[in-house]
């Protein structure tokens, strides 16, 4: 059952002040691959995952997730869905063991089950002594972990990351890029948005580029390399959104800020 | 052992209700789930008065808003005379308690509970999950509801018993229906209020015009309130009470009718409809919102998408100000600072702009209770203008909320800075006030007075000017603990009413000095030169010592 599809987006349209933010994407994702979403700031990349979450309505087009179609008004799909967002919202005068209980409720656990794993789970990353200490006094990397474990304790099926690593020490990072390897390979569909093109070109299997509202690259990162002819991922991404002049910026940038001094 | 979930007493009693909500499209068990977290988190929430005093704030798991209810208890004395007066001629008297209790019930939903209803985190949150919008929606306004509720059983507590006291069993129970059905339709309508906005609008300009909203009713409820309460004192309560078809569109009206009906024995059509509104408005609203839940949450999602945008560069007028004011360049920095944010800082608008406006209206209600019966030369050639003075219990409220900022956190960047001490911080901020918003609005009520009165109180303007900026740098220095912008807003922040009171010997002391100074030979001009050597003083020794750079979390 590896080639399942786990989701299908057909024709994705979607006008913001009469403005295309997504213009006609089509993509088709097979259970257990590990997507690299990326694209500019702007590029529509947050409102396709805003889409698919429920959380924005008026596109044209159909979006479905584990067959079902995601208009049609069930929030049923949305249980095997994990969700790290951009922003790191969380209920910060909520200690961890009271937030991830209550996420872990909301996604149909037991509140004992809940309780248990996430402390077990708070453990591993070295957060067991803050499980009972409120989140408004953790930092940005503390903050992070807590969100990864809220959109993992119920061992969804698909997961949505975005910039999953900011604030993590380098020894997290190597963590939690384990973690999801072995998630990937062990079934579970992850999304992974992010501007750090390094990271996207080691741990995804097929990376989906974004530009002016529509997917302008899809294909592995082999692929891609060869339909652009350069080296790194963030070489391909320049020059596919047609970016060359980093150079020229930087000096301008540079001899305005030493000027007068 | 587990730690066992906190329960509150309040779903306990929701519990009750678990039929109604389920029938109403809810899924209870997570409904109550969310109820139960946002009550926690309420209770958590550091109050800001209290933050300071570095008090243990772990194991001070109360709720705020509980433990100044009783304030709400005192105000809601004022409703037990007209309680006790009200039998026969119930007309006029509850519909006077039921304007007094629908002003502080909705000036209190959309200044401090808005943020409850239009809370945007609830999106990434709860949306993300397998949780339908509608179930949100009921927790989101449930959650406002028991606020309301709270409010409304402390404000009505003493009329409740003075009418279970003097007018019976009956009353006891109409009154107490009638405030259920009041809370539900104030719900209703706040909320049908923001669909309407956020259906039209996005981003920025809808949480500016949302801020817009919501400062024009406060202001206009403040305003219209005073009348209300002065205008009274003008009416004979045993005149009868005559209905006509416009009283249908004052809610108050609606509440005092079935007390008129059922207890006062009238049967005039109209008092029979207006009590049949009482409970068809209200039930009539609350369905159109129900119908709506489901598209306010997905609305929501507009308050969190922002376009950039092209903005014009702003402040001109800004710099050349803060260069007049300011002699250093932090400063003028700083002034500049202030400006914009007194100019665009939402939530400060919120809460400051209505008693701005207040109090411009201040003096003239004064003028109305004073002068009742005079003739308009009388007042001309009298000494009435002292009610000017009232004006200047704003700056005593106004400074006090500099100290607040709806980013509280970005107060690092004074840390940063290489300031030697906060002193600039503290000047620029109060000079911008003085400048941007003190003078302006008294310019407004001096040219008024000015005409009015004549030229002969040109110089008793001054002094009232001259006394209002040198109580700005004084006001900061007694009420203002932390630098400006420093602090965070906050849902269960303790009223300051006491203040105001507090205020008004002072001012009123201050105008006794003023009227001496006029009654001795050279008074007056040796009173202005006083103050402007107390002005000259206290604008820049106050704050030359407020070095500590470093405020306490």
């Amino acid at each position: 059952m590896s080639t399942e599809e786990v989701l299908s987006i057909q024709d994705l349209r979607m006008k913001y002040d009469g403005r295309y933010v997504l213009n006609g994407i089509d993509l088709h994702v097979r259970r257990g691959e590990m997507i690299g979403y990326i694209g500019p700031n702007g590029a529509g990349k947050s409102t396709t995952v805003k889409i698919m979450l429920g959380l924005v309505e008026g596109y044209t087009g159909t979006v479905r997730i584990f067959g079902q179609d995601i208009a049609d008004g069930s929030v049923e799909y949305k249980r095997r869905i994990g969700y790290v967002p951009e922003v790191a919202e969380l209920y910060d005068q909520l200690t961890p063991a009271e937030y991830l209980t209550f996420t872990g409720e909301l996604y149909g656990l037991s509140y004992e089950e809940a309780y248990e794993k996430a402390e077990r789970l708070m453990e591993c990353f070295d957060l067991g002594k803050v499980y009972h200490s409120r989140i408004a006094t953790f930092s940005k990397g503390m903050r992070q972990k807590v969100l990864l474990i809220s959109s993992l304790l119920h061992d969804p099926d698909l997961l949505f990351l975005d910039e999953p690593l900011s604030g993590l020490d380098a020894n997290s990072v190597m963590v939690v890029k384990e973690i999801l390897a072995k998630l990937s390979a062990a079934g579970t569909t992850i999304f992974y948005s992010s501007h750090i093109m390094d990271v996207v070109e080691k741990i995804s299997s097929r990376i989906v580029l974004l530009a002016d509202s529509r997917v302008v690259a899809d294909g592995t990162f082999k692929e891609l390399q060869q339909q652009s002819q350069e080296g790194s991922l963030e070489e391909v991404f320049n020059q596919l959104t047609g970016f060359h002049n980093h150079g020229a910026i930087a000096d301008r940038f540079v001899s305005i800020i030493r000027e007068g001094s | 052992m587990l730690p066992q979930e906190p329960s509150f007493r309040t779903l306990l009693l929701l519990d009750k209700f678990k039929g109604i909500l389920t029938r109403m499209g809810a899924d209870y068990g997570m409904l109550r789930r969310i109820l139960q977290v946002k009550l926690l988190m309420d209770s958590r929430r550091v109050p800001i008065i209290l933050s300071n005093t570095n008090r243990k704030e772990e194991d001070a798991d109360k709720n705020l808003f509980i433990r100044s209810l009783w304030l709400y208890g005192l105000m809601g004395i004022v409703l037990a005379p007209f309680v006790y007066i009200s039998d026969p001629n119930y007309m006029m008297a509850m519909s006077v308690v039921a304007a007094i209790l629908m002003f502080f019930i909705m000036t209190s939903m959309i200044s401090d509970f808005s943020s409850v209803l239009l809370d945007v985190r609830d999106r990434s949150i709860l949306m993300t999950k397998p949780v339908d919008g509608r179930t949100v929606g009921l927790a989101r306004s449930i959650h406002a509801g028991i606020y309301m509720l709270l409010l409304t059983a402390s404000l009505s507590a003493a009329s409740l018993v003075t009418g279970l006291l003097i007018n019976g069993v009956m009353f006891f129970l109409i009154y107490l229906i009638e405030l259920i059905l009041m809370n539900l339709l104030i719900l209703a309508v706040t909320t049908l209020v923001y669909l309407l906005l956020l259906k039209y609008w996005d981003g920025e300009k809808l949480k500016d015009l949302i801020n817009y909203v919501q400062i024009g009713l406060s202001a206009v409820i403040a305003i219209g309130y005073q009348f209300v309460i002065r205008s009274f004192e003008l009416v004979d309560f045993n005149i009868s009470f005559t209905p006509a078809w416009w009283q249908l569109l004052l809610p108050p009206v609606w509440f005092a009718a079935p007390f008129a009906w059922l207890l006062g024995g009238e049967t005039d059509p109209w008092i029979i409809a207006f009590s049949l509104m009482a409970v068809a408005g209200p039930v009539a609203l609350l369905l159109i919102y129900l119908r709506y839940i489901p598209s306010f949450e997905l609305f929501l999602e507009k308050l969190s998408h922002s376009d950039a945008g092209s903005g014009k560069e702003r402040g001109r007028a800004d710099r050349a100000l803060a260069r007049w004011f300011c002699r250093t360049r932090e400063e003028q920095a700083c002034f500049r600072l202030s400006a914009s944010m007194m100019k665009s800082e939402r939530e400060f608008k919120l809460k400051v702009y209505p008693s701005l406006g207040l109090s411009m209206i201040l003096p003239y209600l004064f003028f109305f209770t004073a002068l009742r019966g005079s003739t308009l030369a009388e007042i001309r050639s009298g000494s009435s203008f002292y009610v000017l003075y009232a004006m200047l219990v704003m700056v005593i409220t106004t400074v006090m909320m500099l100290k607040y900022s709806g980013k509280p956190k970005a107060f690092w960047l004074f840390r940063a800075a290489p300031l030697s001490s906060l002193g600039p911080l503290y000047r620029g901020t109060l000079k911008a006030y003085a400048v941007k918003m003190f003078l302006p609005l008294f310019a407004v009520n001096a040219a008024i007075f000015l005409s009015l009165f004549g030229m002969r109180i040109v110089w008793d303007l001054v002094i009232i000017l001259l006394t209002g900026l040198a109580l700005i740098p004084v006001a900061a220095k007694a009420m203002l603990r932390t630098p400006p912008f420093a602090r965070a807003f906050s849902v269960t922040q303790q009223k300051d009413g006491w203040i105001v009171l507090l205020s008004f010997p002072v001012l009123g002391g201050l105008g006794g000095l003023h009227y001496a100074s006029s009654t001795v030979p050279f008074g007056a001009p040796a009173y202005i030169l006083l103050l402007l050597f107390a002005n000259g003083w206290l604008w820049t020794k106050l704050f030359t010592k407020a070095g500590r750079t470093s405020i306490l979390e």
